[in-house]
């Protein structure tokens, strides 16, 4: 392995795992949006209404 | 039961939000204006009607100091639709064309129904019509006349239609059918007397609508059929009825039919139910 392709490999390792711990430690995976909307959508159904007869 | 509580009513002021809402998929189900869902689905959109949400309960009304009195005296006159794409605008299509008129004799605005009480008040337009309880709210507060009632031109008048998005039919068909079979035991048990509608009108007008009691019951009751709540199943007559008026009066284009927009296996598994043993809350 060139010595480039490792420095990017560090690099890359590094910045996922910073993300992975912000993620992780700031947000929390239990609130992450897509995962609520999912979860939301898996229990309840919408029905749009105008308040007409 | 399995899926009790489900069901998320999503209140709206205007059909242009609905229809955004169900073609980006936002809401699986929605009531719509029939013609409008029709559209939709000559568009593409996965969609199909799969019930009704109550007969009649549409009227034009006028400003009580109008000196309009018939349907040629709308000559010239502003008329307040709540879609381009609604039974409202056909009905006037229909009824225009009855009396020896087209809609070139008269200049349709379209207006979200909420809005509609106030700008017959301030006479900004000549005539509103849309569903219930904003022409009857006119009445109530003594500024408002009934030019005509839907049922009256157009017996068995169908406004609003339950529409699902193709996905939810696929993916929860038991909850559509249950809906379906809710709606359908509702509109037996609002039929089961006036004050079953009196209830209805108390507890609706509180939780979903944010009106005032006193107008839903109003409604309901005068005269009582003012809103039918039964016969709700998709009649394919009724839909091919609107179908070739909608053609006639240029907002629907020709090659689309019943099975395309509508899905009535629904309404057929809910024929034969029982009304809704229903108590309002203390």
């Amino acid at each position: 392995m060139s010595k480039g392709l490792k420095l990017a490999s560090v690099v890359l390792g590094g910045f996922l795992t910073l993300s992975f711990l912000h993620v992780w430690l700031n947000v929390g995976f239990e609130n992450l949006r897509w995962r609520r909307r999912a979860e939301a959508s898996e229990k309840s159904f919408r029905v749009g209404f105008l308040p007409v007869t | 039961m399995k899926g009790e509580g489900i069901y998320e009513p999503v209140r709206f002021s205007g059909f242009p939000e609905i229809k955004e809402s169900i073609v980006s998929g936002h809401l699986p189900a929605t009531f719509m204006l029939a013609p409008l869902a029709m559209v939709l689905r000559q568009q593409g959109v996965p969609i199909k009607i799969v019930y009704l949400g109550h007969r009649d309960g549409t009227a034009m009304m006028v400003h009580k100091d109008s000196a309009i009195y018939s349907i040629r005296d709308l000559r010239g006159k502003t008329i307040a639709v709540p879609n381009r794409y609604s039974n409202q605008y056909l009905i006037i299509f229909k009824a225009l064309r009855d009396n020896g008129m087209s809609v070139k004799d008269v200049k349709i605005v379209e207006m979200a129904p909420p809005d509609m009480p106030a700008a017959l008040y301030s006479r900004s337009v000549d005539a509103i019509t849309s569903g219930e309880p904003f022409m009857a709210q006119t009445q109530l507060e003594n500024y408002g006349r009934v030019l005509y009632q839907a049922k009256d031109i157009w017996p068995n008048f169908i406004s609003c239609v339950l529409v699902v998005h193709e996905s939810a039919i696929k993916e929860h068909r038991d909850w559509v059918q249950r809906l379906v079979d809710g709606i359908a035991s509702s509109g037996k048990w609002l039929e089961g007397g006036m004050d079953h509608r009196m209830m209805a009108a108390e507890a609706v007008s509180k939780q979903y609508y944010n009106q005032n009691p006193r107008l839903l019951q109003y409604v309901l009751s005068t005269p009582p059929d003012r809103i039918t709540y039964d016969n709700l199943s998709l009649a394919r007559s009724d839909f091919e009825q609107i179908e070739a008026l909608a053609v006639e009066a240029g907002i629907l284009k020709k090659g689309i039919g019943f099975d395309d927009y509508a899905d009535p296996s629904f309404s057929l598994q809910a024929q034969g139910g029982k009304a809704y043993n229903w108590e309002s809350p203390k």
